[in-house]
């Protein structure tokens, strides 16, 4: 049997879960420095949520892979792309658009893309695999993964034989709302093996019920091809599974996980964990089980910011009733994927109906865009709404694109041009260090400032003149 | 899964006709601070939620074990005893529960029959319509005084049986002990345990349905810790096979070392068809006091484990890891803990795969730590490991290793005879000794000691529902005044200044 391997995700999903997203391109150097040289199977580096961010923070996201590119130390550099943006700049990231993006991943270190259709549009796929292979990219085909009785195994297994028809080069599960189980993996494992027909199969799962850890191992000894992971700071909860916790315990199961370097795995948590200390990121924590995430089914950040909504509305016992209104709202809407950039879409759209405003008094854009067509037709229940929102005349037609190919880059980013480069520099600081970085910057409020502790005294005064 | 198990509930109600009951047993006072707190939860903190927790819709509160006992007298200076009283006097709707551990009273020596008499006696005086009783090695002969006396004080009886994993533990033998269990003593209802959070859902499928078949109407209750993340659909998964009912405390002093959450398992127990009487909201409103109780004293609050399959192989208890934790800590060697564990699993193999729930984990534990700090394994012998050894606590479940058992009878004790002794009976000698004195204190100097009765502290009454936390009220109110840089306070032993 094929040994498994490990992809880590913190530097994408891992931070996006746990931190929101709030690790900047310098923040993760010396993180990356050490996932360079942990021989990981890849490092993804980039993602739709991973460019928001970088944008919001002014920072441009191809810098981002240039900067952990030289890293990386030859280990693969994997990006996501979603071909269905959520930013609002386009509906679809195809033609030109796609080509320009996936050619400037390609120059700035990725080399290997996770094309992820959420309508599982094969045509779309077939031809976004082919632009990532004609920049040399590695194509691998995402198989999102839905809990509910009519995506029977049957279903996967033709949809991964599909998948391969695009020609992709690898196939990926995508458990993006953590709901796989080990009842279920191993039939599905099987009828994906037949689907894909020799090409290797990986594996992306979630922790919101906990059990994603368990999932992970039982996959490895089903002989899954390869592993997305997170390091434990960023791991859990929203996010993957641990790679300390893979590698430990597949290493007590003995099951076959080839290992990376683990002396470089600790040293990247140290770096990662010292970043989390200093900028009072939280700790990852996992999730305690609960069904809801069987009902609502939201990814990833998404169903943690729908958790920490629900909490600071005091209303976590109304969990079922807003997993509920989740489900009635696709429904009613004619199913789209929960998936960016309907579901974000659609758990906003289900606070607002918990929070007893009037169902759909006000509409998220993604969801006005689903209902106007602008994804392909609809078949929806919610024929007022869509006489009340109006059509768009030309639905399927292309926007007019920017002839440049930093103006694409900028479209595609969802900006209209993509942030300067800038000086990347991040130190971590010693404790002592911080007291008295701390210290000085609380110094102009006040008149004297005193710390004592065991073998130190500190004393601050303004000098009386 | 959501849909398998609602499609389950939901033949099961169409075979029926009516939707199952599945009752809650609230553990906050009882188990989830012996796992989260090392049984540090005062009578103080009790009093202010009991009356709220009795009217949750519990169906049974367990109030107090023997591990409350020690806890309690030994650390927090407080009448264990008194604590169900006042229990007792503010859960006047649902049963609460006193749990009996084999013959044992304080430390792990069983104790001749007429003080077992005595203990329950006192629990059912003080307040307990429900008696639980444990013994990890299922030897029900050590349990014959208590049972027969709760019966006689007419005390609901409930008898916990623990999951174990190790060979011959399996659905059958389960099913032949409830049956032995019914035949002796017509007990009232079952307790099926996992203390080590090392339950799985498969077993769960065949356990508990086996037991159901035999106790049929009586009650099946079902214990299940987080230390493994897969507690609390462990649970799910016991009340769609056959469960009744649901050990479970108040989030969050829930999740982690301790069991399911109560709020959780309402709200699932529900959506997946069954009928689950709970009062949730209010249930939220104890779990903001328990966190401000836990804030105000440095405790933890639950926090859900990550899965890890290690714990199929220490398979370690809640309230033990929590105390191994503390104690581990206090000696200066709480990095020795992943060592330990480790000696914990090659240990109980050892010695006959005893189930890890009290006394043994602190038994193997404290065995673990010795042969950790000495370098020669069973060098150092502790006195209950060599009694184990000899078959004082009772029939063992499988046979200890040749090797291993002949160090322990070459270095335990001596003073240890190979052959139990036959326990005369104590309770006369100790009316003699203390006459005149109630029999609430006859029995706690019996197992304290004068000197640690004699300085236990009248608890203060007081049933006001809030956490007063008046220093870090006054600096938060200071904190929200504009512009007022300069105040001074002062009141005997406190002075304040900001400028």
């Amino acid at each position: 049997m094929s040994m498994t391997t490990l992809v880590d995700v913190s530097l994408s999903d891992g931070q996006t879960a746990a931190w929101g997203g709030a690790a900047s391109t310098a923040m993760m150097l010396g993180t990356m420095n050490a996932l360079g040289q942990a021989r990981l199977a890849a490092i993804e580096v980039l993602s739709p949520a991973v460019i928001a961010q970088c944008i919001s923070r002014d920072e441009n996201p191809l810098q981002r892979v240039a900067a952990f590119r030289e890293r990386a130390n030859g280990t693969p550099l994997r990006a996501t792309v979603n071909l269905l943006p959520a930013h609002g700049h386009l509906d679809v990231l195809a033609g030109e658009a796609l080509d320009t993006w996936l050619r400037l991943l390609a120059k700035a270190g990725i080399s290997e893309v996770v094309l992820i259709d959420p309508l599982l549009d094969l045509s779309r796929l077939g031809n976004a695999v082919q632009k990532a292979q004609a920049n040399g990219l590695t194509a691998i085909a995402a198989l999102p993964y839905v809990d509910d009785p009519e995506h029977c195994d049957a279903y996967y297994s033709a949809c991964a034989a599909r998948l391969v028809l695009t020609g992709a080069q690898r196939i990926m599960l995508r458990d993006e709302a953590g709901l796989l189980h080990v009842d279920r993996l191993p039939g599905l494992l099987s009828a994906l093996r037949s689907g894909v027909d020799g090409k290797p199969l990986d594996l992306h799962t979630r922790c919101h019920t906990g059990l994603g850890p368990q999932v992970a191992l039982e996959a490895i000894r089903l002989g899954i091809d390869r592993l997305d992971a997170a390091l434990p700071t960023v791991a859990n909860g929203a996010s993957t599974p641990s790679l300390a916790l893979l590698i430990r315990s597949a290493a007590l199961l003995e099951l076959p996980l080839q290992n990376p370097d683990q002396d470089r795995i600790k040293e990247a948590q140290a770096q990662l964990a010292a970043v989390a200390d200093q900028e009072g990121f939280t700790e990852s924590q996992p999730w305690a089980f609960d069904l809801a995430p069987y009902e609502h089914q939201l990814p990833g950040e998404i169903a943690a910011e729908a958790m920490q909504a629900l909490r600071l509305r005091g209303r976590l016992a109304d969990l079922f009733e807003f997993s509920h209104e989740c489900t009635r709202i696709r429904q009613e809407l004619g199913h789209p994927p929960m998936l960016p950039p309907f579901a974000q879409a659609i758990a906003r759209q289900a606070l607002e109906h918990l929070d007893a405003a009037p169902r759909f008094a006000t509409l998220q854009p993604a969801l006005r865009r689903w209902l106007q067509g602008c994804y392909g037709p609809v078949d929806t229940s919610l024929l007022r709404l869509q006489q009340r929102i109006g059509a768009i005349a030309n639905p399927g037609h292309p926007v007019s694109l920017p002839a440049t190919e930093e103006a694409l880059a900028a479209i595609v980013s969802g900006c209209r041009a993509l942030p300067p480069l800038q000086k990347l520099h991040y130190e971590v600081r010693t404790p002592e260090q911080a007291l008295t970085h701390g210290l000085l910057q609380r110094w102009p409020d006040y008149t004297v400032l005193s710390v004592t502790g065991p073998g130190l005294s500190i004393h601050l005064e303004h000098s009386k003149g | 899964m959501l849909n398998q198990l609602r499609e389950k509930v939901n033949a099961e109600f169409a075979r029926t006709g009516k939707r199952r009951r599945i009752q809650l047993v609230d553990a906050t006072l009882r188990d989830a601070h012996q796992c989260l707190w090392a049984t540090r939860m005062r009578t103080e903190h009790m009093l202010p939620m009991v009356e709220r927790l009795d009217a949750l819709g519990f169906d049974v509160i367990e109030g107090i074990a023997l591990v409350q006992f020690d806890a309690s007298v030994l650390f927090l200076n407080q009448s264990p005893l008194e604590r169900l009283r006042l229990l007792s006097e503010r859960v006047r709707h649902t049963p609460l529960r006193g749990v009996v551990r084999s013959n044992m009273l304080r430390s792990f020596f069983p104790e001749p029959d007429d003080l077992s008499e005595l203990y329950v006696e006192r629990l059912v005086a003080n307040g307990a319509r429900d008696i639980g009783f444990l013994d990890s090695l299922h030897c029900w002969d050590n349990l014959v005084p208590a049972i027969s006396t709760a019966k006689r004080l007419g005390a609901t009886t409930t008898l916990a049986m623990i999951y174990n994993l190790a060979p011959g533990y399996d659905a059958p033998f389960y099913a032949a002990k409830a049956r032995e269990a019914i035949e002796r003593f017509d007990i009232d209802a079952f307790t099926f345990g996992d203390a080590g959070g090392s339950m799985t859902v498969e077993q769960v499928r065949s356990i508990v349905p086996a037991i159901k078949a035999v106790i049929g109407d009586r009650p099946l209750e079902i214990i299940t810790h987080c230390l493994n993340a897969t507690g609390s659909l462990v649970a799910l998964e016991a009340a769609v096979h056959g469960a009744d009912r649901l050990l479970c405390s108040i989030d969050p002093l829930a999740n982690g070392n301790a069991g399911p959450s109560a709020q959780m398992l309402a709200r699932n127990l529900r959506e997946i068809g069954f009928e689950v009487s709970f009062d949730d909201r209010a249930a939220d409103e104890i779990g903001d006091y328990l966190a401000g109780v836990a804030e105000e004293n440095g405790f933890p609050v639950g926090v859900p484990a990550e899965y890890d399959p290690a714990h199929f192989v220490t398979q370690y208890a809640g309230g033990a890891m929590s105390n191994l934790q503390s104690q581990l800590q206090l000696a200066g060697i709480a990095d020795k803990l992943p060592v330990v564990l480790e000696e914990i699993g090659r240990i109980r193999v050892e010695l006959g795969s005893p189930v890890m729930a009290t006394p043994f984990p602190a038994m193997i534990a404290a065995q673990a730590v010795m042969n950790v700090l000495s370098g020669e394994r069973y060098k150092v012998v502790p006195d209950e490991v060599k009694k184990y050894v000899c078959g004082y606590f009772g029939a063992l479940p499988l046979p200890v290793d040749p090797d291993i058992k002949d160090r322990v009878l070459a270095n335990g004790s001596r003073e240890i005879a190979i052959t139990p002794p036959v326990l005369a009976p104590r309770v006369p000698e100790l009316r003699r000794r203390y006459p005149g004195l109630s029999d609430d204190e006859l029995l706690l100097r019996a197992m304290y000691g004068d000197e640690k009765i004699t300085g236990l502290v009248p608890t203060v009454v007081d049933d006001t529902f809030s956490v007063r936390r008046p220093l870090h009220e006054l600096i938060a109110g200071l904190a929200k005044l504009p512009e007022q840089r300069h105040v001074h306070i002062a009141m005997a032993g406190f002075e304040l200044r900001t400028r």
